[in-house]
């Protein structure tokens, strides 16, 4: 490549070429003007070409063919030969001779292969000269041509092409556009979609909707729904052509096409001018969750599709879209998206003179349960019994005699085909619901909410559905808690509790431990499995170093976190955060408000590091945080900010505001101090690089490693004495009991070559006599029949430190080499 | 005529609601323990064959998912294979088995099996070094 040049030199250079009238010497220099300016023609680059374009037709015709003969000089790179057939194309305007024409042919199939190009490249030239060739352009060529051209703005020749480009009506390449064209053959069909192109906005216009009603009218809203959803349950699926992925795109064979993005915004605002039905609400549920899913180094993968369907799911009057949106405002953290479903159920609240809470209530629906739990569903002789157990429902049937059956009786599915897919739809709904519902009321703790008795009983104990998971949990009737047992509401002492005014979610903290473990021994006798931890949920006091240091809290600071785990786990417990990017730019720390008590809670974080690629991802997002302390203001007080590569939080203080002090840890209601601590201690314990076994070595310059044998070896989290107590039940119990105790930290080993002492938060291990650390891991792949242990089981760690202590406790019996050696 | 009670415990703390099995003889090794209770599992299974087996180890060519092991094709289970998983498992730490109050380690003990007996199924974690 040669040097680069700046325009006005080539003009010069360019000029005495042409004087000299060797084409060939005008093609080289041509040529080197295309490097110069990348083959982008715009601003002087322009009056570089005109100099070519304004020869007379013969000069140009040999031009063209000096260039046709240096075409093997573009080499193998798709847009590097479609520069160098742009510039053939445009040297050889009027002119008829195409001597490029297969090559162009293939040049145009390669470059259908690519996500985008750029609109200064010119490369309308190429595809102008293929229709003017008498060769209408691929299907794949369209798409690549209407995905350019939504980045064209300034380039008015190719949207223009875009726009006369109506064949296919959608791009190829996804798998649910093309099911939508095979079906939409029809004129009538064919105008729906091409309508719902025209969803450029970000919400319908009343114009658009009339049309939209229009082609209903004609269509038939029964055909166009069931064609939608189907349509809709293919989106997201992988792409039937793959694109060609340039070193410096974003996962793109995982997005959606950005051209039949806006034809699904328009075909969502469709689905939300039928008659309400609750198939679609599903799909627009649905559609909504597929959008949101993530692509690497692109975030959620279309957020606009997203808000498509909750803008659609606003629109339809019908308790199923109600319960849908309720469902996702639990689900989705995306904030943008999150807003809209936020607006949509203020909206729907005020229209009913509810609060925001009640609306939430309110919208859970029964799915056809009759009684807490339970359904029967009769088809003919046969009896369908629906169950919820735990957080699944389950289907049962008993035959005509009531005798139970282990599977679909045929007749049901001979002659209720349609009811039983129902049926089956809507025990996913419940599923679905039920973890939602449970995510939900586990955010009630901080929600400050009170109920009547009879509402509450209404809505919560003997709600169909929301009763499952109340009746696991303990509540607080006019002071006195109570939990449900044998058909009733139980006190502590089994006494049945039939009336109350004033009903409250229980919280152990400000209860005494002994009423604490007297609950648990309660659930316990009564088998009642929580939804999730309540009795035993940990408890976070305020220590005597953070009465010392008053306004912020030490507890969980000089952490180092994988940064992209903590911002996920940050975001589902309803904190905010802003991924930090190794740029010369500042961010909020991770902030969760809590309206309800006039506060926010930050966690002050940094990224760490500098070197790019080594400390951070190749889009440049840091690959590790560092903590700091957990603060508490007035929730309106001005923003804090901090670079994201550290240094000092600083406060954003516009049009002569006052500074705000953080507010004395002491004056935080004790509860809200607990859930806020656990949720931080839950993102440390979870995304501490501390918890990898394999970082021994300190990971990356051993920079870690000091901090990495702290956290392996240091003081006990909450989680890790809760694990303690756990042990202490546990191991008197086991055959190695006699080899085993407890001390501080440690759970000691005695083995036959050296006593192991192995650590209650990290599960670490180290030798007598000199603390030598001893690597063991989990297998993360067991080939041999492992009973497998599954997240939910309660607490891993505590599986690993049995395991460990286990095979130490035998360490004559080791076989494992890797593990022999250490020893 | 004795009805056993088998109880899952989680590390959480948590004990899993406990099913009872009927248990004819007074003593029993604890081979013959894990045998039934798998053959027990694997009968149910069968009987419904529904996608996600629960029980106590993981069957050939299945894979774990939140609640169980999902069963790739729709298919019985052989309880006797299963069997010989789990015997491999016990023998290898990968649960735990406490009668009563006490573990249990070696499979050709023989032990009493009172009425109202707990036998409670501890899962671990296999592991390699590094």
């Amino acid at each position: 490549m040669s040097a680069f040049r700046s325009p006005r030199s080539h003009t010069d250079r360019l000029r005495n070429r042409i004087e000299d009238g060797d084409m060939g010497r005008v093609a080289d220099e041509a040529l080197r003007v295309m490097d110069s300016s990348r083959g982008a023609w715009g601003g002087s680059w322009q009056q570089v070409l005109d100099q070519l374009r304004e020869l007379p037709a013969e000069r140009r015709r040999a031009l063209l063919y000096a260039l046709a003969d240096r075409f093997g000089q573009a080499g193998d790179e798709t847009e590097a030969r479609c520069r160098h057939l742009a510039l053939c194309g445009m040297v050889s305007e009027g002119l008829t001779d195409d001597p490029l024409a297969a090559e162009r042919h293939r040049a145009l199939a390669d470059l259908a292969r690519h996500q985008s190009f750029w609109y200064a490249a010119r490369f309308d030239v190429l595809f102008r000269a293929e229709l003017a060739a008498g060769r209408p352009l691929p299907a794949p060529v369209v798409a690549v041509v209407r995905r350019a051209a939504l980045d064209a703005y300034r380039a008015g020749d190719l949207t223009e092409l875009a726009g006369q480009l109506t064949d296919p009506v959608l791009n190829v390449g996804e798998e649910w556009a093309e099911q939508a064209m095979r079906d939409a053959a029809a004129p009538d069909w064919q105008a729906l979609l091409a309508h719902a192109l025209t969803a450029t906005a970000s919400k319908p216009t009343a114009k658009w909707d009339k049309g939209a009603r229009a082609l209903l009218d004609t269509l038939g809203p029964d055909d166009v729904r069931e064609r939608l959803h189907s349509w809709l349950a293919l989106v997201g699926r992988p792409r039937t052509l793959l694109l060609e992925r340039q070193a410096w795109q974003p996962d793109i064979n995982n997005a959606y096409d950005p051209y039949n993005a806006t034809a699904l915004r328009g075909l969502a605002w469709l689905l939300s001018l039928l008659p309400p039905h609750p198939d679609t609400a599903r799909a627009l549920g649905a559609l909504v969750e597929t959008s949101l899913k993530k692509a690497a180094g692109l975030g959620p993968r279309n957020p606009k599709v997203a808000n498509a369907g909750v803008v659609a799911l606003a629109r339809i009057d019908s308790e199923a879209a109600l319960a849908e949106l309720a469902r996702l405002a639990t689900r989705v953290t995306y904030k943008n998206t999150a807003k809209l479903l936020d607006t949509a159920l203020e909206t729907r609240a005020t229209a009913l003179g509810l609060s925001r809470e009640e609306i939430e209530e309110l919208a859970v629906p029964a799915y056809g349960l009759t009684e807490v739990g339970r359904a029967e569903h009769r088809f003919g002789e046969v009896t369908a019994l629906l169950e919820v157990q735990g957080t699944r429902a389950v289907l049962g049937w008993r035959n005509a005699a009531g005798k139970p059956v282990k599977s679909v009786p045929a007749a049901v599915k001979r002659d209720h085909a349609e009811e039983l897919k129902e049926l089956k739809a809507g025990l996913k709904d419940i599923d679905k619901m039920l973890s939602a519902q449970s995510e939900r009321l586990d955010r009630q703790f901080l929600a400050r909410r009170t109920w009547s008795y009879t509402t509450w009983r209404e809505r919560y104990l003997d709600h169909p559905l929301v009763g499952t998971l109340a009746r696991r949990l303990l509540w607080t009737v006019d002071g006195t808690t109570a939990g449900f047992a044998d058909g009733e509401l139980r006190t502590l002492t089994d006494d049945p509790l039939t009336q109350g005014t004033r009903v409250e979610l229980w919280h152990p903290a400000g209860h005494e431990p002994a009423e604490i473990v007297a609950w648990r021994d309660w659930l316990e006798r009564h088998a009642v499995t929580q939804p999730f931890k309540q009795a035993h949920r940990e408890i976070y006091l305020l220590t005597d170093a953070e009465r010392t240091t008053g306004s912020y809290s030490n507890r969980f600071a000089a952490h180092i976190l994988r940064q992209h785990q903590f911002h996920s786990l940050a975001a589902v417990r309803g904190w905010r955060n802003k991924l930090r990017l190794c740029v010369d730019d500042s961010a909020p720390p991770a902030t969760r408000e809590l309206p309800q008590w006039g506060l926010r809670a930050e966690y002050w974080i940094e990224g760490d590091g500098e070197d790019y690629g080594v400390d951070t991802t190749d889009s440049g997002s840091y690959l590790r945080l560092r903590t700091d302390q957990v603060r508490f203001y007035p929730i309106d007080a001005p923003q804090n900010s901090a670079h994201c590569s550290g240094g000092e939080y600083g406060m954003w203080l516009r049009d002569g505001q006052d500074p705000v002090d953080p507010l004395p840890l002491a004056d935080i209601p004790p509860l809200v101090l607990s859930e806020v601590l656990r949720d931080v201690d839950l993102f440390v314990g979870v995304a501490s690089i501390g918890n990898d076994p394999t970082w021994q070595d300190g990971g990356p310059g051993g920079r870690f490693r000091e901090y990495w044998t702290s956290y392996g070896f240091g003081e006990l989290n909450q989680s890790a004495e809760t694990r303690r107590a756990l042990l202490q039940r546990l191991i008197p119990r086991l055959a190695i009991a006699d080899r085993c105790t407890l001390e501080g930290r440690f759970l000691h080993v005695k083995g036959e070559r050296h006593t192991y002492k192995i650590h209650l938060g990290s599960g670490n291990i180290l030798m007598t006599p000199n603390d030598q650390y001893l690597c063991i891991v989990p297998k993360s792949d067991p080939a041999a029949p492992g009973t497998g242990y599954l997240p939910f089981e309660g607490d891993r760690m505590l599986a690993v430190i049995l395991s460990k202590a286990m095979l130490l406790a035998a360490d004559t019996k080791i076989t494992d080499p890797t593990i022999l050696s250490q020893l | 005529m004795a009805i056993v009670t088998f109880v899952d415990e989680t590390t959480a703390g948590e004990r899993r609601a406990g099913w009872g099995l009927e248990i004819a003889e007074e003593r029993l090794t604890v081979r013959e323990l894990i045998r039934r209770r798998v053959f027990q599992e694997v009968a149910e299974f069968n009987a419904r064959t529904p996608k996600v087996f629960q029980g106590l180890v993981q069957p050939e060519d299945t894979e774990r998912v939140l609640n169980g092991y999902a069963v790739r094709t729709p298919r019985r289970i052989d309880p006797e294979a299963q069997t010989a998983l789990a015997l491999r498992a016990f023998a290898g730490n990968g649960f735990l088995v406490l009668v009563g109050d006490r573990q249990i380690t070696d499979p050709d003990e023989e032990i009493e099996l009172p009425l109202g007996t707990e036998i409670t199924f501890l899962k671990l974690v296999p592991l390699v070094g590094s």
